[in-house]
């Protein structure tokens, strides 16, 4: 069989070590694979080297993706569906492995339909898709900002101030959550949760005057008055960089409260580094449980993790859905608010 | 010599913790009694004194941050609240100060000194801006943790082929984005001291782009220009170009000391025990060329400290 395979997206730790299960899985079947450079475009224009177990061999530890990526949509080019399934007509591509988050797994989804022989691998940051309990890059992300969060901790303490701390997470607040969770933040701010500021400040003044700083851990996505964002990428998401949230934050605290406040943005540091054991572990058995998905004929479906086992799940019950911080996880985030 | 003070003041650095516990043992292995000003000099005029004891300062070795706590020194730049100052130092029956801090709190060590005080300072800051010492502690912590982002970064801007621009601290000097460039391996390095010329990055960034580099890492200093600013001024003549940026911030200050920043602060502090014991008063302890040094606080503060410019030529060179 002649297997292709592609990460799209944002890259994230743990792409590597998924790439590399497909390429030893797909080995014990006799398999060749074809890595399909920069996403979808990799597929438009026909970019690609073949990938052997010599290739992979050491990249178990190395962040970002040796097989590059982008945020390319086949379905907003011109022909790009014809092109896509050319380029794997062309190539003699027996089955498709996608690595990627909802928005590549989406594109994968409508090719399956058109016909393609498609197997997803989900990866986000933000953990936030549904039917699978956790995606690998997650985890490295939150140890970056949990690591961030006690370096400021250090200088909060320090001078007697609050710092604001901006972690990735557009709609859903698992990073905020568990950064904030692990690391002992004061109070965390998550797009679930409409923000109550008066409550918030009142904590947060509690917890100065016992300790003499405090510490905020906030999502990106959180809705801010002054959102003036109008850039949009090609997937439609809303440019974020610019609307300075944990500014935003800082400055509501720092007027209310009258507490010298500063505030920190990770932004891109929690993409990259080598992903954790955890990641690795994760990435290596959904990219391997991908092969045994395109050899048992189970396409337009992604390996996902339920219950510490590996699971071919539809693509059509998991994109589009986004799995949110839920009631249960925010009575949990609660028990942390004294 | 029979009780000493110490304080730390300005921006915390990494391995500040460290220099107070070297003091507080050093000074109790010499019969001193040592006490701890809280709050920088906010406490020397608040009078807000403890004594220290060897088990004191236990576990604050690999600890970030300031236990003693800081403050910006802006009140003290007024001779009332230095003399109330000494007079609550007279007052405790304290003999001497140690001033843990950068520039400005060395300034406030230079009022104290000229009025009389014994007073001897310990180089501590994460920007390394002091005259007579080639690194200050703090300052190598804080470039171990912009090398160690710029790396990760590296990895999105690999992955996605794009051009990235990291902003490190230092407000009117290099010294961290120099150091952090080089050895991180960045194509391009702004400092403060240096004036540059937009034409030029962008040239070199097109250049780049013929020769198939993946990727283009930018590194500013927050005073060279924002990272922000760069990024819309490399728009503007290259509008096709992925362009991010990320401003490392406040992460930079804090975190455990890496070995070099805890050896030197231990050592420093030693140094500014004796000199104390000695009856030197007036210095600052520092290294230069791998002794540790005491220079007078006025040429610590007042001279001007070269960036290296062989870094620079260094990072044109390997970046071709």
């Amino acid at each position: 069989m002649k297997i292709g395979v592609l990460t799209g997206g944002g890259d994230c730790p743990g792409l590597n070590p998924a790439i590399r299960g497909v390429v030893y899985r797909a080995a014990d079947f006799g398999d060749e694979v074809i890595g399909f450079e920069e996403g979808w475009k990799g597929l438009i224009e026909d970019k690609k080297r073949p990938l052997s177990v010599k290739d992979v061999e050491e990249i178990i530890n190395y962040g970002g993706t040796i097989l590059y990526t982008s945020r390319t949509n086949p379905f907003k080019e011109e022909n790009g569906p014809e092109k896509v399934i050319e380029t794997l007509k062309k190539n003699n591509i027996d089955a498709l492995i996608a690595i990627g988050g909802d928005d590549t797994l989406s594109v994968a989804l409508k090719l399956h339909k058109l016909g393609v022989k498609v197997v997803g691998v989900p990866k986000t940051m933000d953990n936030d898709l549904s039917q699978t309990d956790y995606t690998f890059g997650f985890f490295t992300s939150v140890e970056v900002a949990v690591d961030a969060l006690n370096r400021l901790r250090d200088t909060a303490k320090s001078h007697k101030r609050i710092i604001v701390l901006e972690v990735m997470g557009r709609e859903a607040g698992w990073v905020a959550l568990y950064t904030g969770i692990a690391g002992a933040a004061d109070w965390i701010l998550i797009p679930e949760e409409k923000p109550d500021y008066d409550k918030m400040c009142e904590h947060l003044k509690k917890k100065y005057e016992e300790k003499g700083y405090a510490l905020v851990v906030v999502s990106e996505g959180i809705e801010i008055p002054t959102d003036t964002t109008t850039e949009v990428d090609e997937f439609g998401h809303a440019l974020l960089q610019k609307r300075g949230v944990h500014e935003y934050v800082a400055d509501l605290i720092s007027k209310k409260l009258g507490i010298s406040t500063r505030s920190a943005i990770i932004g891109h540091i929690q993409r990259g580094g080598p992903p954790t054991v955890f990641d690795r572990i994760l990435a290596t058995r959904v990219g391997v449980k991908a092969v045994e998905m395109v050899h048992e004929g189970d396409f337009g479906k992604m390996a996902a993790i339920s219950g510490n086992k590996v699971v071919a799940v539809p693509l059509e019950d998991a994109v589009g859905y986004q799995k949110l911080v839920d009631e249960e996880w925010i009575k949990f985030m609660k028990v942390f608010e004294k | 010599m029979k009780r000493i003070a110490v304080l730390t003041s300005g921006g915390d650095a990494p391995g500040m913790n460290a220099a107070i516990r070297s003091i507080v043992r050093v000074g109790f292995s010499r019969g001193l009694e040592v006490i701890g000003v809280f709050e920088g000099y906010r406490g020397l005029i608040q009078k807000n004194f403890k004594q220290l004891l060897p088990r004191d300062v236990s576990g604050l070795l690999e600890e970030g941050g300031t236990f003693l706590l800081s403050s910006r020194s802006e009140e003290f730049k007024d001779e009332n609240n230095q003399e109330v100052a000494i007079k609550n130092l007279k007052e405790s029956r304290i003999d001497g100060l140690i001033v843990i801090g950068g520039n400005g709190s060395q300034t406030g060590s230079l009022a104290l000194f000229r009025k009389g005080f014994p007073v001897v300072g310990v180089a501590s800051t994460i920007d390394n801006d002091l005259w007579g010492t080639d690194y200050t502690i703090g300052f190598d912590t804080a470039v171990n943790t912009a090398i160690e982002a710029i790396d990760k970064i590296r990895d999105t801007a690999t992955s996605h082929s794009r051009t990235f621009i990291v902003e490190v601290m230092g407000r009117d000097r290099g010294f961290i984005a120099l150091e952090a460039g080089l050895a991180s391996g960045a194509d391009i390095v702004l400092v403060p001291e240096r004036k540059f010329d937009i034409d030029k990055i962008v040239e070199n960034i097109e250049k780049g782009l013929e020769k198939k580099k993946k990727h283009h890492m930018i590194l500013t200093a927050e005073g060279a220009i924002h990272a922000q600013e760069l990024q819309a001024k490399i728009k503007e003549k290259l509008p096709e170009l992925d362009v991010k940026y990320s401003v490392l911030g406040y992460i930079q200050r804090g975190g455990a000391p890496t070995r070099f920043d805890r050896i030197i602060a231990t050592m420093f502090g030693a140094e500014a025990v004796d000199l104390l014991m000695n009856g030197n008063s007036g210095y600052v302890v520092g290294i230069k060329d791998n002794h540790i040094t005491h220079i007078p606080i006025e040429d610590a503060v007042k001279k001007y400290k070269e960036i290296n410019y062989e870094l620079y030529k260094i990072i044109e060179e390997v970046t071709v």
